[in-house]
């Protein structure tokens, strides 16, 4: 890993920022498919499950100072056990990207640049990531530093824009399609809070993990809320299936009076950014897994290589869909 | 590529954001008080207060006395 130490604020500003990503993808989608108009009694539950098992999960971690998940796993169960956790995570992170590039890059494309060529947008994406990446996470985290607060901004000004449009009977019945799926089967649904799991991995390189821990949290809890709230009140629960962008739907929605309108283009100017910092930080993490797994010393060496697979797969995945 | 301006033009905001970052000039950053941020950045940065009250020299320039001026410089005058 690299030596690089990295504040609260810079901490709690990234995890934000990658927290919105889901959401302004089809993640609240699939959580309406799932529960339908109990999606947000779904998120509240989670949100009390959440900080139960992260309590218990980070105060296990806490003890162990200086180690990340990968040294945790060797102590655990030696040498197989941490090839194991750490191969684990290089691919989930790197379907987490590639999954989501596609679909992004699919989303913008339709909206914005229809008659452009796609293979563009994956150079573009390709040299963005790979620069970053050469760069190191000093910078990736330091630029999300100074974008989440716009991105705060950004969802209390749709939050104050839209409130009044909510239709709380959107919200009923109140336990979703069935019961029986909302307790049990839906408490092992956390992956609202999929960022917080990265702490496992940058804990060591946080100066104050505890408040960094606790403020991302608080922080990723909120964004979800809120933005499920607006969500899911807004568009009635059969039609909501069909938003395939959903953050995109609900900028949309803004204006005020005849001057103030397509505020939309706006935001997805902050969207593109928080997806490279997204993807930057996904890929630089991969990249460090690994070549703390196999002792590359020099893992600068590998990082045009794992560009080159996120944004290839990436358009594999664009030919399927 | 005229298609893809818009794209350019964020690709561009974030390459700049972090090169500027982790730019450093004489080893302090580039975007210090905001990236990485310090404790008062809004005090004498954004919002600048009167010279007089300006008590403190810029942390993130680890300077060997912190204090620029006493806490009441301007004796002449009462509180101040």
């Amino acid at each position: 890993m690299q030596n690089v130490k990295i504040s609260a604020l810079e901490c709690i500003s990234t995890l934000g920022i990658v927290a919105v990503i889901p959401s302004l993808l089809t993640g609240p989608t699939f959580t309406i498919q799932s529960f339908g108009t109990g999606s947000i009694m779904h998120i509240i539950y989670m949100i009390i499950i959440g900080t139960l098992f992260f309590s218990l999960l980070f105060g296990l971690f806490l003890k162990f100072k200086g180690m990340d998940i990968i040294d945790i796993s060797e102590v655990a169960g030696g040498k197989f056990l941490k090839y194991f956790t750490g191969i684990t995570i290089v691919i989930y992170l790197m379907l987490t990207i590639i999954l989501a590039l596609s679909e992004f890059t699919e989303n913008i494309r339709n909206i914005l640049f229809e008659n452009a060529p796609t293979e563009y947008f994956y150079l573009i994406f390709y040299v963005g990531i790979l620069i970053s990446v050469l760069i190191g996470i000093r910078g990736i985290f330091r630029a999300s530093t100074i974008l989440a607060p716009v991105i705060i901004l950004g969802v209390i000004f749709i939050f104050f824009s839209l409130y009044s449009d909510i239709d709380i009977t959107n919200f009923t019945p109140i336990f979703g399609n069935s019961i029986n799926e909302f307790f049990i089967p839906g408490s092992f649904r956390l992956e609202m809070f999929e960022s917080i799991f990265l702490i496992l991995l940058i804990g060591p390189q946080i100066k104050h993990i505890k408040k960094a821990t606790i403020g991302s949290y608080i922080l990723i809890s909120l964004f979800t809320l809120i933005i499920a709230l607006l969500l899911f009140g807004i568009f009635p629960y059969p039609s909501s299936l069909e938003n395939y962008f959903p953050l995109f739907e609900l900028n949309r929605l803004i204006s005020f009076g005849r001057f103030v309108q397509r505020v939309e283009s706006f935001y997805i100017l902050i969207w593109l950014i928080a997806m490279y910092i997204y993807i930057s930080l996904g890929t630089s993490y991969a990249v460090q897994t690994f070549s703390k797994l196999f002792n590359i010393k020099y893992s600068n060496r590998i990082i045009p290589l794992f560009c080159i697979l996120v944004v290839l797969r990436s358009t594999i995945f664009r030919i399927i869909y | 590529m005229a298609h893809l301006d818009f794209l350019e033009l964020h690709f561009g905001i974030f390459l700049h954001l972090t090169i500027l970052t982790t730019t450093t000039s004489f080893g302090v950053p580039y975007l210090t008080p905001f990236a990485p941020s310090r404790k008062g950045a809004f005090k004498d940065d954004i919002f600048i207060s009167p010279l007089w009250k300006q008590e403190q020299r810029p942390i993130f320039l680890k300077p060997k006395n912190k204090i620029r001026e006493p806490k009441i410089s301007r004796k002449w005058i009462k509180g101040g």
